[in-house]
């Protein structure tokens, strides 16, 4: 398993907070490559592909429907270049890039691409900024993203993970429509914006193991 | 749509965002983070922030009444 994460902002910052915990589990069953800071670039990911030959590709940072961008906020892979994704199965945690980047990686190969049509929102908690693992505006946002890479790590199916978040999405709304805190409006509102834009582009079935 | 429609739009969806507690905020992908306050200038100038909010909380309003129903039952 591959995992690129970019850590410039806000928002990288508690994704790559949320996705310490996916490490850690997939350290139990796989051998993880981490790629961050100045290694988030195409030669270094190409030639680590090369040796490691990873089944899965986990990138958590910002993008666009052409491409991934790095930590200075430049392209680093696009659909020039998606051939990169090729026999693995990838999950972009990024905005928009489902429908241009990801098709194009399918087209070249790719086993089966999971990923987002529009933007990623996560609501947040003014208090929490520096501790996101506290923020509980934000747990159950990203959670409902993180259970994709932990049933992949259960040799789940592409699917049955994008099923199992759609569920966890389910199980959240309920609890918070039903909520008092006057936040949960906020998580709310970001599940639902990501669970109605969260899909993947070819291979139902692929697994990565 | 029409500017009137527009107009509602905004009118309807900075009411939304005012409904929230001020220490809220959003991070939308690439365009950044933003607070309850910020989001609504950005609906009020119609910036694509704004649009991509607007579009956000409509899309909010046309799937809640199917989640409620499905938590009824």
């Amino acid at each position: 398993m591959m995992i690129i994460r970019t850590n410039h902002d806000t928002q990288t910052n508690y994704l790559y907070a949320y996705s310490n915990e996916l490490i850690e589990e997939a350290e139990k069953r796989f051998k993880v490559v981490k790629i961050e800071g100045k290694d988030i670039n195409e030669k270094v990911i190409r030639s680590r592909i090369k040796n490691r030959r990873p089944n899965f590709i986990f990138f958590n940072g910002h993008g666009s429907k052409t491409c991934l961008f790095d930590n200075d906020k430049k392209s680093f892979i696009d659909i020039n270049s998606s051939d990169i994704f090729k026999e693995t199965v990838t999950f972009a945690r990024a905005c928009d890039c489902l429908d241009g980047l990801g098709k194009s990686a399918i087209e070249n190969g790719c086993k089966s691409f999971i990923g987002y049509r529009k933007k990623f929102w996560i609501a947040r908690h003014h208090e929490y900024e520096c501790t996101p693992l506290r923020d509980y505006v934000a747990r159950p946002v990203i959670e409902c993203s993180n259970i994709i890479v932990k049933e992949l790590i259960k040799s789940k199916t592409v699917d049955e993970a994008i099923k199992k978040s759609h569920e966890k999405s389910a199980d959240y709304i309920l609890e918070l429509v039903y909520s008092k805190e006057p936040l949960a409006i906020a998580s709310l509102q970001a599940i639902i914006a990501n669970d109605s834009t969260l899909d993947f582009e070819g291979g139902s079935s692929a697994t990565i193991c | 749509m029409s500017k009137e429609d527009i107009e509602y739009l905004k009118k309807l969806v900075k009411e939304r965002l005012l409904a929230m507690p001020p220490n809220v905020s959003f991070s939308i992908g690439n365009f950044g983070d933003f607070t309850r306050d910020e989001l609504i200038e950005e609906v009020d100038k119609y910036s694509e922030v704004g649009k991509e909010t607007i579009e956000m909380q409509i899309n909010f309003i046309k799937k809640m009444p199917k989640i409620l129903s499905k938590t009824i039952k």
